[in-house]
């Protein structure tokens, strides 16, 4: 395994550019390794890989801390991140010159599990349970004994505590805007457990309601006051801030803990580039697909706050070995919501700034007026502003450009797309009874919302590939699900397909001549141990082709990979 | 959730002291004059909120106020031009006990800069000259703005009429550094601040905003308005106006700068100022 992980290092274009001790390290693999390490090949033995390898072991890592207006600016005017080449240049995807294909995937096109990922939904079943679970349900903030200031906010336009309960678990504890009460906790609660199914990693939040008395001060609690000096934080300022929160109808506040990340706070993980203190952290982030695809599903949830601020990198702890595990944070601007705010029409249709745009408005004094701002939207408090009528998922944009989401390609978009429908009615409906929203008309919404988007994100996408999926060998046929048909967004259409044998080392193919449709041929179920074939789909489209890799195992014959062109 | 009504109270103490170059002659297109105006005041506000958007309450204070001799040599010296008799409080200072009532109907959907709803205000003053007894009056502000939203509210149109009439008692009259003025930043943006001034004032604005790009809104403004002597010869015949566009920058739906470009017949004037337009 080792072995086969180093020669992919060596060779695979898309990981970090090297730095010296990359190319020296590389140079003494492929030479102690041999002339194995320096043979090229599509598959090897163990494709195709589920997870990545047990991390390196780190000692230590720094905390980073990226400067919100860098990352914006950045972002918006400096042209970050490696971005797809000319149509002359060496690098291929979906059989167009000049893309740069995901990295970060195992043969068959899937994310590996590893410290930025998980596979959950649409690749095993999960239970309406397991999705209400989310990233845990054990370590809600103790209802015994009180809970300890040990940190503040309290300016901005709601406050926030860092607490600690009786048994030393330490949270924050947010709240919502008092003129939206239940907008960014319902929002926190559906964003963590969706994001967290969706396979990201997210903290723990839990929805609490507790008497004002709960609070007590920690010592050595210090508070800015409105002058920007520091002082210690009094009684007085826990009470003034409690009064900018709304409460229930019992008077009891509502709000949402957070339980603290576990491991050693690390800073935000940047969507470009590699952290260059983590020789784990060796693809670059705008081509892992994990991160492409997260347009997706932040297009899904109008995750338009979908930046570098919200994303945490923690070192933990696990058996015995210390790596950085890496998170999304903070869901209270998703849906409708902007945190402290509701969201304006704007949000998640068009970025901060961006040339044409301003320049139409500016120029036809707002009488061009674009597609969203026709919209209808819901308002509700508790929702913020929503619609869905006019969602379309490759018009949707975060508030400003991000590299890894102007990368995704079409296989990138399929691979999320088909875990955003995995998503059944009726496991939405139990995620959103999470955030209890008071008024079962913002429960509806919500859940329309989400339905619908998802619907649409089926087929937008779904259409822009040829989205077959789930490849096997039975009885003697290869069979697969048309995901386009599965979600009835499609009807029943003719399929072919080509065989060929295929070279594992030239990635030649040879024509089987008579070898067509679905049923295996005679040469295909007679071929040697170690023998490749693959078999090219399509329907109809030349364009939009699914070849699927299938290897002699013995008497059997397993798929080991998947090409999709488009 | 729960949301109740409240009481609240505000109290100001302020000294102010301006060079004051702009007044003209009521009604008349004179030339600039100066003079200084240097005032102490101590006011508080007593309200109730009893339902949401409605505040009413009273409020009341001390107010010294000084005029002298303006420093801008450029422009005639106030005093030199006019007399007493037609600037009220020209040779007199005096100083007021003021108070008065307050109703306020605000449902803004962001007073920092708001897209939707209204602000609709009234308040009745009482001023009783202390010293010299011959500016006793009475002062009524009305003001309404409309907030007007289309297209998602990225598109607003602004309304805003406001008035303010004076009353004397008997044949007292209202000094000339109280009486309303229009012209500057807020209203008539086509002329300089305090070009007209007289016992009664009325003007209106109409914006057309629309969103450039997030931060920045622009608009297309008209204002129109008057000063009068009498309350009676409040109307819309014979404004005074003005035009142009408006740039507004925000930050969190509150406008932190705004740069204001108006046209009259008096010329082009240029505003820039910090915060938003109608408070």
């Amino acid at each position: 395994m080792m072995a086969n992980w180093a020669v992919r290092l060596a060779h695979a274009r898309m990981f970090r550019k090297p730095t010296g001790a990359v190319v020296l390290l590389s140079a003494l693999l492929l030479g102690l390794l041999g002339p194995a390490a320096a043979e090229a090949r599509k598959f090897y033995d163990d494709d195709p890989l589920l997870k990545e390898p047990p991390p390196m072991p780190l000692e230590d890592a720094r905390f980073r801390k990226l400067n919100d207006y860098y990352d914006l600016f950045s972002n918006m005017f400096g042209g970050v991140g490696e971005q797809h080449g000319e149509e002359d240049s060496k690098t291929q995807a979906g059989g167009k010159q000049g893309l740069i294909p995901a990295a970060g995937v195992n043969t068959l096109g899937e994310v590996l599990d590893s410290a930025w990922f998980t596979n959950r939904i649409a690749a095993r079943p999960m239970s309406i349970d397991e999705i209400r679970r989310g990233p845990g349900d054990g370590n809600a903030p103790s209802t015994e004994g009180q809970w300890t200031i040990v940190g503040a906010k309290t300016q901005g336009v709601t406050p926030g505590f860092r607490i600690r309960d009786s048994r030393g678990h330490n949270y924050l504890l947010k709240f919502d805007p008092w003129r939206y009460p239940e907008m960014a906790t319902g929002a926190d609660i559906i964003g963590s457990h969706l994001f967290h199914a969706l396979g990201y990693n997210v903290p723990e939040n839990y929805l609490v309601v507790f008497d004002e008395d709960t609070l007590v001060l920690g010592d050595d609690v210090k508070v800015t006051d409105e002058t920007g000096e520091k002082r210690p934080m009094s009684r007085r300022d826990v009470t003034a801030a409690l009064a900018r929160v709304p409460r229930r109808e019992d008077g009891q506040i509502w709000g949402l803990a957070s339980f603290f990340l576990p491991g050693k706070i690390l800073g935000e993980f940047r969507y470009y580039g590699t952290r260059m203190d983590d020789f784990n952290d060796i693809v670059l982030h705008e081509h892992r697909r994990d991160l492409r695809g997260l347009f997706v599903f932040c297009a899904w949830l109008n995750h338009n706050d979908s930046r570098a601020i919200n994303t945490l990198d923690s070192l933990v702890e696990e058996d015995g070995r210390k790596f950085i595990r890496h998170y999304l944070i903070d869901f209270g601007a998703i849906l409708g919501s902007a945190s402290v705010v509701s969201n304006t029409a704007r949000d998640g249709n068009a970025y901060f700034w961006e040339m044409k745009p301003a320049l139409a408005q500016i120029l036809t004094l707002g009488i061009f007026v674009p597609r969203w701002a026709r919209a209808k939207y819901v308002k509700h408090p508790a929702l913020g502003t929503i619609e869905h009528p006019s969602f379309e998922p490759e018009q949707w944009k975060p508030n400003y450009p991000n590299p890894t989401f102007q990368n995704r390609l079409p296989d990138d978009e399929f691979w999320a797309a088909k875990k955003v429908m995995a998503f059944t009615d009726e496991q939405l409906r139990a995620v959103v009874k999470l955030s209890q929203y008071s008024d079962t008309r913002a429960e509806k919404w919500i859940t329309d919302y989400l339905i619908k988007r998802r619907d649409r994100i089926g087929e937008v996408y779904f259409a822009k590939v040829l989205p077959l999926d789930d490849f096997r060998v039975e009885g003697g046929e290869l069979k697969f699900e048309d995901l386009g048909v599965k979600y009835g967004l499609m009807g029943s259409r003719s399929l072919q397909a080509v065989w060929s044998r295929f070279d594992n080392k030239s990635e030649a193919h040879t024509a089987i001549a008579g070898a067509s449709g679905f049923r295996l041929p005679a040469a295909v179920t007679g071929g040697s141990h170690g023998e490749y074939f693959a078999a090219k789909v399509h329907g109809g489209d030349e364009n939009k082709t699914v070849t699927v890799y299938l290897r002699k195992q013995g008497q059997d014959l397993a798929v080991v990979g998947v090409d999709r062109t488009w | 959730m729960t949301r109740c009504s409240s009481i609240f109270w505000r109290s100001t103490a302020t000294t102010r002291e301006s060079i004051i170059s702009a007044l003209g002659l009521a009604r008349k297109k004179a030339a600039e004059r100066t003079f200084a105006w240097r005032s102490t005041s101590a006011d508080f506000a007593l309200g109730v909120r009893p339902v949401g958007h409605l505040s009413v309450g009273a409020k009341g204070g001390y107010l010294a106020v000084n005029t002298g001799r303006g420093n801008n040599d450029n422009v005639a010296f106030t005093e030199d031009v006019f007399t007493p008799e037609t600037t009220p409080g020209l040779d007199n200072q005096t100083n007021f006990l003021r108070g008065g009532f307050f109703g306020l109907y605000d449902y803004r959907d962001s007073p920092g800069g708001p897209r939707s709803g209204g602000k609709y205000s009234v308040e009745y003053m009482f001023y009783n000259d202390r010293d010299v007894k011959l500016h006793n009056f009475r002062r009524l502000d009305l003001e309404i703005q409309q907030y007007i939203p289309f297209f998602a509210k990225r598109r607003v149109i602004v309304l805003r009429a406001k008035s303010v009439l004076t009353y004397p008692n008997g044949n007292q009259t209202i000094p000339f550094y109280l009486q309303p003025t229009i012209g500057g930043s807020n209203d008539l943006r086509g002329f300089r601040p305090y070009r007209f001034y007289d016992d009664n004032a009325i003007v209106t604005t109409a914006e057309y905003r629309w969103e450039a790009f997030t931060g920045l809104e622009m608009a297309l403004f008209f204002d129109a308005g008057k000063v009068v002597p009498k309350r009676s010869q409040i109307n819309f015949h014979d404004l005074e106006a003005s035009a142009g566009v408006g740039f507004r920058f925000n930050i969190r739906n509150s406008t932190f700068l705004r740069l204001d470009v108006g046209a009259s017949h008096e010329g082009v004037r240029i505003w820039m100022v910090f915060g938003g337009i109608f408070p």
